[in-house]
This record gives C-alpha cells, sequence and structure tokens, in this order.
C-alpha cells in the first residue's frame, strides 16, 4: 500500500513540471487569434474618435461617408442608445458616444467599408459638429465650484465614488501611539500594454443569430451586455474568446468595438471586424488609478501596528469601468498581511476627461500597497527595528479576521518573509553595503478571487463539464478564459490527475458560451480556485464511476482502486491494472455517456463581516507574497538599476509550478516596470503624452532585474488541492521593495511615482544641501 | 496597425537608374533603405506629399567597406548591424563599431542602414505621433499647423536630429558623398545638416548619400557616450562624442565634442583643446569642459524626458566620455 502510495506521489500530475497545454502552438505561430480570422465577404470597420477632451456633440453629417464608395454602413450614437458598463450600478458608456464626448479617444462614429483604407477614407468624411466644454485633467480641478459635470446625470458633482469605513478606534490609538508616521505618496497612472491589441468580429447568420469573436477577458459579461444595448434575445447571441496574446486587466469589460462590430455586421449584412490600432489601445487604457495618498500610522515602540488612516483620491478618467469596485479595493485590501489595531479608509474617485481607469494585475491594492510598505520600513528605521523583523512583529496569524473583517484561512507569510531574508543574503547585507548599492523589503496580499459575482445571483461563478470519447480522449468545456496565464493547462492538469491521464490527453474547450458552461470570467485571480474547484469535482465524479466499474468487475472496494499512469491499479496490489481505457469502456457501458460537471458555488458564510461594503474585497482565500529588491543607484546620473529580486509567493499549493514561476517571474517585471518606468500621462490639452510602445515605455530584456521566484505552500482548505492565486499578488511588493532600497542605497527617499532619475538626483541634492546646513550649524 | 497613405513602391537595378527616378520625381518620392525611420513616419502619415518610395535593395554600388589613403570608405548601403562587427572597422575605429553598436535594438539594427541613420529625419514629441493625434493637438510648423508647442511663438522648427552614427561621425571629420543626375560632391558630413526641423537636410530631392569617407589618423581616439530611458530600442535622450589628437608626447591637439539631440542639428565644439591648460586631458581639463558643454548647451523639450535633467545628464556624460578618452580601449558605452 505505502509503495503504491509512492508511485502515486512520484506520478502526479498535480505539482509536476509539465508543458503548457497550449504552449507549442504560440510559440510556433499556430495559435489563433482574434485578428486570424477571415470570413468571407468580410468587411473592415473603423472608429470614429473625439479630438476634443470634453465637448458636446451638436450635430454629427454621415452622408458624404455613406456615398464613399465602398462604404458598407456608418453608424453612430443613436444607432445603440442605451448605456452599459461592467458594474450594473453604474453604467455610464456608450458605444458611440449619444450627447458628449469625455476624453481624446471617446468613439463617435464607426464605418464598415471594404477594406481598411476606404474604412478611414469614410472617417475622415464623416463631419461632427462640436461644442468645446473646459476639460478637467486633474482630480483638483474636476472638483473645483462651478466645473460642469462630466456626467450631468451624476448626482455628485464628478466624485464617482466615495467610501469612508472605520474600524476600530483610529483617534485613540493614535493620540497613543509612541511614533506615527505621516507621508504623502503619488501613484502614477500606467497602463497594461498587451502585446495584443483589442480586436473584434461579429457576423450575423441566416436566422438572425449573431457570433462575436473578441479578445476579451469576460465573455459571459460581455453575453450580457451585447444582448442589452443590441436589443437581442441572449439565446441568439454566441460569444467566443479565441487565444489571447495578454490582457492584464485591459480586456475586462466591454468595450466600443464589440458593439461596434456587431451593430455594423448587423446593418451591413456582412461580418465585419475591428482591430485597434496600438494608439486606441492607450485610449481604451482602463489601467491603474493615478492616486493620491495620505497616510497616517501609528506604531508603539516595539513596532506594533496600532492605527492605520489614510485619505485617498483617484483619479478615475472619464468613465465609471470598475471604478466602485476600485474605490473599495483602495482601502479594503490593505488590511493583511499586518494586523492593524484600528483602521479607517476614505477614499473617492474622480471624473476627469481622461482615458478612463480601471483594473489593471492587482486591482486597486498596488497603490495603497506602494505606500503602506513604505511608512513600515520609515517606521523600521525611526524604531531601529530591522524591517523584516518589523513585518514580522505585525504579520498575522492563519486562520484569522482582519480589522476589516474579512476571514483568512491558509496563511504563510512568514515563510516568504523568511525565503526571502535567506535568499538575499539580508541579514549579513542589509543597511552594510557601500553607498549607492541597497535592499529593500516588502510583503502583500492579494485575493483569490472576489467572493460574489459582478451582478447579484444565487447561480454557480463557475462551471466545468467533462466528457470522454471512446479513444479515451478527454474534453474538457469551461467557460473561464484562459488570457495567457494558463488558466487551460490548469484545468487540465486536475482532470489529468483524477482520471489518470497526461496532460496531453486532455482537450480543453474554453470561453465559448455555447459550448461552454459559464464562467464569469478573468479578473481578480479567480479562475484556479473557482474553476479549479469545479474541474476537481467534476473530474472526481466521473473518477469515482470509472473505479466503480472497474471495482465491480474485480470484485474489490472502489476505495482500494486509483488511476494512475493510464491505467487503473490497485492500491494493495501493485500489480494488478487495467488500462484506462478499457476501464472508461467499462464505465460507460454500466453509466451510458459519460459526462460529469462541476460547479463552484459562492460561500455565503463567514467569508466577511457585515456591514456596507464589507463584501467588496471579500474573497474565499488570500494569498501571501514578500519580495526583497537589490538597487544600484549612481548618485551622479540618478540612474537606478534593479540587480533582482527575490520574490516567494504563497499560492497555497502550486498545480503547475512552471506556470507559477512564470506568473511570479512577469508580475515582478509588471511591478518593477512601474517603479521606474512607467507613466500613462496627459499633455496640457488632454492629449497622450505617450500613445505608443516607443514613447511608453515598458523594459526590454536588458531592463529587467535578475528575478529569483520561489514558490509558498501554504494548502488553503478553500482551494483545489489546497491551490489559491498566483497571478497578480507577486507583482504588489515589487514596487515598495525597490523604493526601500533606493532609500538603502542612498538615503532619499522617493514617495512618487515613478521614480525616474531626476527625482532621485533632486532628493540626493536636498539632502547634499541640509547635511551641510547641519555641519555649518 | 497603423496604416499608411497608399503610395507606389519603385525599384531600380543600378544607381543611374536610381538617380534618374529621384530626378523624375521632383520631390514626391522618398527613399527606402532599411525602412526602420521611413516606414513608421509613412504610418504616421508625416509625409502628405510622398507619392512613391524607392527601394534602394537591388544596389550593390550601395555596399562594401574598403580602405584607401588612410581612409575608410563605407558604402551608405551597410548595414548597422554588419558594421558594428565588420574586421576592418573594429581594427581601425572600435569606438565607432561600437557605437554603431548601440543604435536603437538589434533588430532594427539589421535592417537600418548607415545612410538612413545619417538621413534619419528629426523627432519631436509634438511630430512623430499619428494623424489623428496630431490633428486634435492643431498641427505645428512641421506638421500642417504654424505654431511650435516647444518654443511658444517660435517660428524655426527645433524637431531634434536623433542620429547616433552621424555624432561619431562628424567627430571624426568623416565626409559623405551625394550623388545625382548632375553628378557628385563630396562634403564634409557636418555641412549634411541645418537647423530647420522642417528639413534639417541639405541634401536636394534629386541626391543620393552613396558613401561615408572617415579619415584614418594616428593619435587619434573617440568616446561616444549617450543615454536613453531603456537600454534598448529607444532613441538617444541625450548624445555626445569626444575626440581627441594627441602628438607622440601625449599633447593634446586637437579636442572637439559633438553634441545630438539639441535642435535640428548637431552642435560641434571643434576648439576644446584651448581650454586645457595643461596641455594635457587631467582631471581638471575633464571637469573645466564639461562645465563649458553644459552651460553652452540647452536641451528643449522637443524629445521627452525633463529637458533640466538632460541638460544635467550631458555634463555628467561628457565627463564620462572625455574620461574613457585617457583609456586604452575604448569602447562606446551606454547609461552607466
Amino acid at each position: 500500500m505505502a509503495d503504491a502510495q509512492n508511485t502515486r506521489d512520484r506520478h502526479d500530475v498535480v505539482g509536476s513540471r509539465h508543458r503548457r497545454v497550449d504552449g507549442l502552438a504560440r510559440l510556433t505561430g499556430e495559435a489563433r487569434y482574434t485578428d486570424d480570422i477571415f470570413l468571407p465577404r468580410m468587411a473592415i470597420g473603423k472608429i470614429l474618435r473625439s479630438p476634443h477632451a470634453h465637448a458636446r456633440i451638436i450635430a454629427i453629417d454621415t452622408s458624404a461617408a455613406e456615398n464613399l464608395p465602398g462604404v458598407f454602413a456608418v453608424i453612430t450614437g443613436k444607432d445603440m442608445p442605451l448605456p452599459y458598463g461592467i458594474i450594473p450600478w453604474t453604467q455610464d458608456e456608450h458605444a458611440l458616444a449619444l450627447e458628449k464626448v469625455r476624453y481624446i479617444g471617446d468613439a463617435v462614429a464607426a464605418v464598415a467599408a471594404v477594406d481598411e483604407d476606404t474604412a478611414l477614407q469614410a472617417l475622415e468624411l464623416i463631419e461632427v459638429e462640436y461644442e468645446i466644454l473646459p476639460a478637467y485633467l486633474t482630480p483638483e480641478s474636476a472638483l473645483a465650484t462651478g466645473a460642469v459635470k462630466i456626467h450631468e446625470k451624476n448626482k455628485k458633482g464628478n466624485i464617482s465614488k466615495h467610501v469612508l469605513l472605520e474600524f476600530g478606534a483610529v483617534n485613540e490609538n493614535m493620540r497613543q501611539a509612541d511614533l506615527v508616521i505621516e507621508g504623502d505618496y503619488f501613484f502614477q497612472g500606467t497602463t497594461h500594454a498587451a502585446i495584443e491589441p483589442h480586436c473584434a468580429v461579429a457576423e450575423f447568420d441566416s436566422a438572425g443569430h449573431l457570433t462575436v469573436w473578441s479578445a476579451t477577458q469576460v465573455p459571459h459579461y460581455l453575453h450580457r451586455e451585447l444582448a442589452r444595448v443590441l436589443g437581442l434575445p441572449q439565446e441568439n447571441i454566441r460569444v467566443i474568446q479565441p487565444n489571447l496574446g495578454g490582457a492584464f486587466g485591459g480586456k475586462s469589460e466591454p468595450f466600443d468595438l464589440e458593439f461596434c462590430v456587431a451593430k455594423l455586421a448587423q446593418k451591413c449584412g456582412r461580418p465585419v471586424k475591428i482591430l485597434y490600432t496600438r494608439e486606441e489601445v492607450f485610449y481604451a487604457h482602463r489601467g491603474r488609478h493615478p492616486m493620491q495618498m495620505h497616510y497616517e500610522t501609528g506604531f508603539d515602540k516595539n513596532g506594533r501596528i496600532l492605527a492605520v488612516d489614510t485619505h485617498t483620491i483617484l483619479d478615475g478618467g472619464a468613465y465609471s469601468s470598475f471604478g466602485l469596485v476600485t474605490t473599495y479595493y483602495s482601502g479594503q485590501l490593505l488590511t493583511a498581511p499586518y494586523a492593524f489595531a484600528s483602521y479607517r479608509f476614505d477614499s473617492t474617485r474622480v471624473f476627469t476627461n481622461k482615458p478612463a481607469c480601471g483594473p489593471k494585475r492587482g486591482h486597486g491594492s498596488v497603490q495603497p500597497r506602494f505606500a503602506i510598505e513604505i511608512q513600515l520600513d520609515k517606521a523600521a528605521h525611526a524604531l531601529g527595528i530591522d524591517p523584516i523583523e518589523l513585518r514580522r512583529r505585525n504579520a498575522l496569524p492563519a486562520h484569522t479576521r482582519t480589522v476589516n473583517d474579512l476571514h483568512i484561512r491558509s496563511n504563510g507569510f512568514l515563510e516568504c518573509l523568511d525565503r526571502v531574508e535567506q535568499a538575499s543574503g539580508w541579514k549579513e547585507r542589509y543597511g552594510k553595503l557601500p553607498f549607492g548599492h541597497g535592499l529593500g523589503v516588502a510583503g502583500s496580499t492579494y485575493i483569490s478571487g472576489t467572493n460574489y459575482p459582478i451582478y447579484p445571483n444565487d447561480m454557480p461563478q463557475s462551471g466545468v463539464k467533462i466528457t470522454i470519447d471512446r479513444s479515451g480522449r478527454v474534453t474538457l468545456y469551461s467557460g473561464a478564459s484562459d488570457i495567457g496565464q494558463g488558466s487551460n493547462t490548469m484545468l487540465a492538469v486536475i482532470a489529468a490527475q483524477e482520471l489518470g491521464l497526461e496532460v496531453a490527453d486532455i482537450t480543453v474547450i474554453s470561453a465559448d458560451t455555447a459550448l461552454t458552461p459559464v464562467d464569469l470570467g478573468a479578473y481578480s485571480s479567480r479562475i484556479t480556485l473557482m474553476a479549479g474547484t469545479a474541474c476537481l469535482q467534476a473530474a472526481k465524479e466521473l473518477a469515482a464511476k470509472i473505479r466503480s466499474s472497474v471495482a465491480k468487475k474485480w470484485g474489490c472496494a472502489p476505495e482500494n482502486l486509483t488511476l494512475i499512469q493510464h491505467s487503473v491499479r490497485a492500491l494493495d496490489d501493485p500489480d494488478r491494472r487495467m488500462p484506462v481505457i478499457e476501464a472508461f469502456a467499462l464505465a460507460e457501458a454500466e453509466f451510458g455517456t459519460l459526462c460529469t460537471t462541476g460547479y463552484f458555488e459562492t460561500i455565503t458564510e463567514g467569508v466577511h463581516g457585515d456591514y456596507r461594503g464589507a463584501t467588496i474585497g471579500a474573497s474565499p482565500a488570500y494569498s501571501f507574497t514578500a519580495h526583497v529588491a537589490e538597487v544600484r543607484v549612481d548618485a551622479e546620473t540618478g540612474l537606478v538599476r534593479v540587480e533582482k529580486i527575490w520574490a516567494a509567493h504563497d499560492c497555497g499549493k502550486a498545480l503547475s509550478p512552471v506556470s507559477v514561476e512564470g506568473q511570479i517571474e512577469g508580475s515582478v517585471y509588471m511591478g518593477a516596470a512601474e517603479a521606474v518606468m512607467e507613466e500613462h500621462t496627459t499633455m496640457e490639452n488632454g492629449l497622450l503624452a505617450a500613445p505608443s510602445l516607443l514613447d511608453y515605455r515598458i523594459p526590454t530584456a536588458l531592463d529587467t532585474p535578475e528575478i529569483e521566484a520561489m514558490i509558498v505552500q501554504s494548502e488553503d482548505p478553500m482551494g483545489p488541492y489546497g491551490a489559491k492565486e498566483a497571478g497578480e499578488g507577486p507583482l504588489h511588493p515589487a514596487i515598495p521593495a525597490i523604493a526601500n532600497a533606493i532609500f538603502d542605497a542612498v538615503g532619499v527617499r522617493i514617495d512618487m511615482l515613478p521614480i525616474t532619475p531626476e527625482k532621485i538626483l533632486a532628493a540626493l541634492r536636498v539632502k547634499e544641501a541640509e547635511e551641510k546646513s547641519t555641519v555649518r550649524d | 496597425m497603423l496604416r499608411p497613405k497608399p503610395f507606389d513602391h519603385k525599384t531600380c537595378f543600378s544607381l543611374k537608374e536610381a538617380l534618374h527616378l529621384l530626378d523624375d520625381s521632383a520631390g514626391g518620392i522618398k527613399i527606402l533603405a532599411g525602412g526602420t525611420d521611413l516606414l513608421p513616419n509613412l504610418k504616421h502619415r508625416l509625409y502628405p506629399e510622398t507619392g512613391a518610395v524607392l527601394s534602394l535593395r537591388n544596389l550593390p554600388e550601395l555596399r562594401g567597406v574598403e580602405t584607401q589613403q588612410n581612409e575608410l570608405i563605407i558604402g551608405a548601403g551597410e548595414r548597422l548591424a554588419d558594421l558594428s562587427s565588420h574586421p576592418a572597422l573594429v581594427a581601425t575605429l572600435p569606438a565607432l563599431a561600437a557605437t554603431f553598436g548601440t543604435i536603437a535594438s538589434p533588430q532594427i539594427r539589421n535592417m537600418a542602414t548607415l545612410g538612413g541613420n545619417l538621413c534619419l529625419d528629426t523627432r519631436c514629441r509634438y511630430i512623430n505621433q499619428t494623424d489623428f493625434w496630431r490633428q486634435a493637438l492643431g498641427g505645428c510648423l512641421k506638421s500642417h499647423g504654424d505654431q511650435c508647442h516647444v518654443v511658444p511663438g517660435g517660428k524655426n522648427c527645433v524637431a531634434a536630429f536623433s542620429g547616433d552614427a552621424a555624432i561619431a561621425l562628424i567627430a571624426l571629420e568623416a565626409e559623405v558623398e551625394l550623388l545625382s543626375v548632375q553628378g557628385q560632391r563630396r562634403i564634409p558630413l557636418v555641412q549634411l545638416y541645418r537647423s530647420n526641423g522642417a528639413a534639417h537636410l541639405t541634401l536636394h530631392p534629386n541626391e543620393l548619400l552613396s558613401r561615408i569617407f572617415i579619415p584614418l589618423i594616428s593619435g587619434r581616439k573617440l568616446a561616444f557616450r549617450k543615454w536613453s530611458v531603456r537600454r534598448s530600442i529607444d532613441f538617444p535622450l541625450v548624445n555626445l562624442a569626444v575626440r581627441m589628437d594627441s602628438d607622440a608626447g601625449g599633447n593634446v591637439q586637437k579636442l572637439v565634442a559633438v553634441v545630438g539631440v539639441l535642435a535640428a542639428k548637431p552642435k560641434v565644439f571643434p576648439r576644446l583643446a584651448d581650454l586645457l591648460e595643461s596641455g594635457t586631458l587631467d582631471a581638471r581639463g575633464i571637469e573645466t569642459i564639461a562645465d563649458f558643454l553644459f552651460r553652452k548647451c540647452a536641451p528643449l523639450p522637443n524629445v521627452p524626458y525633463d529637458p533640466g535633467y538632460r541638460k544635467e545628464m550631458l555634463r555628467v556624460q561628457a565627463r564620462r566620455a572625455l574620461h574613457a578618452l585617457l583609456q586604452e580601449d575604448l569602447l562606446s558605452v551606454r547609461q552607466d
């Protein structure tokens, strides 16, 4: 029995270093993306965009465009007057602007033509008369008295959302604190820069049924919104998400092009494709909110956090997007991995005349994490406590509740800290490196899926169906979107593990609303936990049927059988085995066609507290991360070189360790880029300063630090095999760890992102002047 | 993907044919060598008058590297990647070869030619954008408009010449051969440029840059430095080259600096040796010259990044380039 168990462990698919199901196809160029779709008679669509940051539309004349030979259809806002938006309570977008344009790049009209050149020519022929309105490019100007409302129906001027929540006696604790650190932080806006631009294709069949292929992370929500805005029955619409070339949160809500291709296809009776230009991707944006954060943190003399008091202004851009959630996340997700004795956050999201901000990898919580981790570093220095030790003293235990009543189960944070401390040689090197060379630490937490669906309902959040054909091939159907993060592989790993197969034996059909059970989409790092749980349930049920049929034939107990290495084996007699394909046939003969389903239902008990807003930020499980960054700073130029980042991430259980390491590396890369390089900013007139990948700089391989990814496995009771998220959490600590390392290297604090060389140089000069005046005194 | 305005693509199989095509087209044709500058600019629709491109692909006359009478001659059609590792270049002018190896990115150097890099169009934050973007801006001196956004009220386009090769080659007193149906002329490379960002080349519309001549002089040293935010791909935000000629006794005969990315014309400082009190390049002399260049150069907000910081960087890079001249192995290096 023990031998069989050993064999079992050795041949576990879960936790093994396997190939991705789509790896070869992506590497060889065989994988088909949305823009690879060419349909007979397909027209090419283009969208006319506003050259004004804020204006009223007086008139649109499309007649010249309509008369251009080769133009099949022209549409404007009047063709789709219903507003949409990912959050049901804040639907404030139109596929094409109805009365107003709210940022440079807002969609105004769309054409479908025989080819792209003709479509572009047609756009030039559309005449739009605008009445220019004052453009508000900062939250301050948008909130000023007398400012024109960007959304006329909004109740509170240009305030998009305000949240104030308090837990415990903040004022009293702050008064009793031995040390209060006060700081102002600014997190610059950044965008996702996925390499595949947004793309959508629509086709109506002769029965009037619509198919939309789209580079989306949320086929289900897109399905619903298409039906509503187009006024079509949902059952007559099919949404398919082809292979995706990156998303990172930038494709997690419906966009203008998806409605436009559908409406244009309907109008001209041909399939229509629209592919964004890179510039349009920058206008579509939904990237990280710029946040101004005022933080006050009270500590006792041992470094324990007594009170945290934060004021945050979120620069939301022109539309709500996920902003309601972002505003909550900017406070709700700060309460781990450290215990706060009391906490208050006051967050205000403001509309401005810029591309809308939304969710980018680490939605809403990367910015506050930057602020709090520098606050902790400042406190460690003020109190003379090692920054890792200070974090240990404040670390929450496993199986606890946070100050805002989130239920944390597994918690590997201390092990993460230990791992990065050891790997980086922290004890020997921190604070002892020569001037210009430094180490910094930071920690973080993130959700493994938001606990509730975006629109309230009691149905499962994720479903999986598994079938077996007579060849022994298993086909797995899931609505979950593989956006490059490897969720299709994750599902195949679970099915292979349970059915005694290999990853390559499983075909995964995903993200097709006509074929796959509903999954809510690739956002909030929810798929491994939620779709993984659904898959495990379906696979276990199927495996049970197979074991039961074989047990019947062998006259033994089903519990005595295991499926492993393409065979069914008896645990007490390793020589007794049956090829799995025979076992499948036995089961099909006994139970009929083999097909099982599994689903993940919302957890309703104990996940969060009972106050208004308590549900936002709540998750079935939380991941934990710690980073140590090593930097070199050239004090003459102010240039920072991030040499290395050690990243330890508690993902519960690594189902695919190579994928988890890849997610850690990708996250660290993205965080380091935001720390020292990326800025999504506008010029004085509201034009984007860098709407191209030449000017919006993301690091090249030469600019990327060495990354050491370490996996910590705390095995959460809520996740499949104990798994939690790995796709977003590992980004958070990179930015403050780098900022803290810069302080260790040259003794200056840069609290405003990105940390550019001129900021460092300026801070070094101020420091130099201060030191000189101190000497004189 | 951005679409250029539709254009004709012309090929030719002899230099003579190419020159006739250029002569006949009256400026409505653009020369396509590697295409790494021209094609993005066409996609941005920067040249509304351009109806055709002339491909130089099939002109072997534009290739080749040879040494003749203390002169290195490089065909304008040579690719930057090949030049950066060319044995003749590495042996005689290692710092120049290394400079070529820092331009843009490996992929771009595989396509881009030296002639193309010398004829690189000027760049500006307000120009190198899409047609939509520039129209939303309201145009500028170089692009269907009459106002300058870099220097408010300015009447002269200050778009920046952002080539790297030219900076090092001007420091080396390189000359270029320009061919047309009327004949050929040979001019110092520095005279290829003029200070009008909207038309910065003195090359006539019917002329083709064919060869580059670099004098080989013993006792001559070159150092090139640049700063760009990323270590690959990016155009320089600061670049400069320094060249020093010394006699056998180590006395500096001539010290020259060339600075790019300021405006449309590279800035040349030919008599820096006069600033050396000791007659040799020592630590004090390096500081003096670095300070001098710092005072004399005024980066503008024509390319991204804070001009004040770029000015500071110029001083640091000048200092580092001058220090490099004191070392035996001259390699052009980037940002640290």
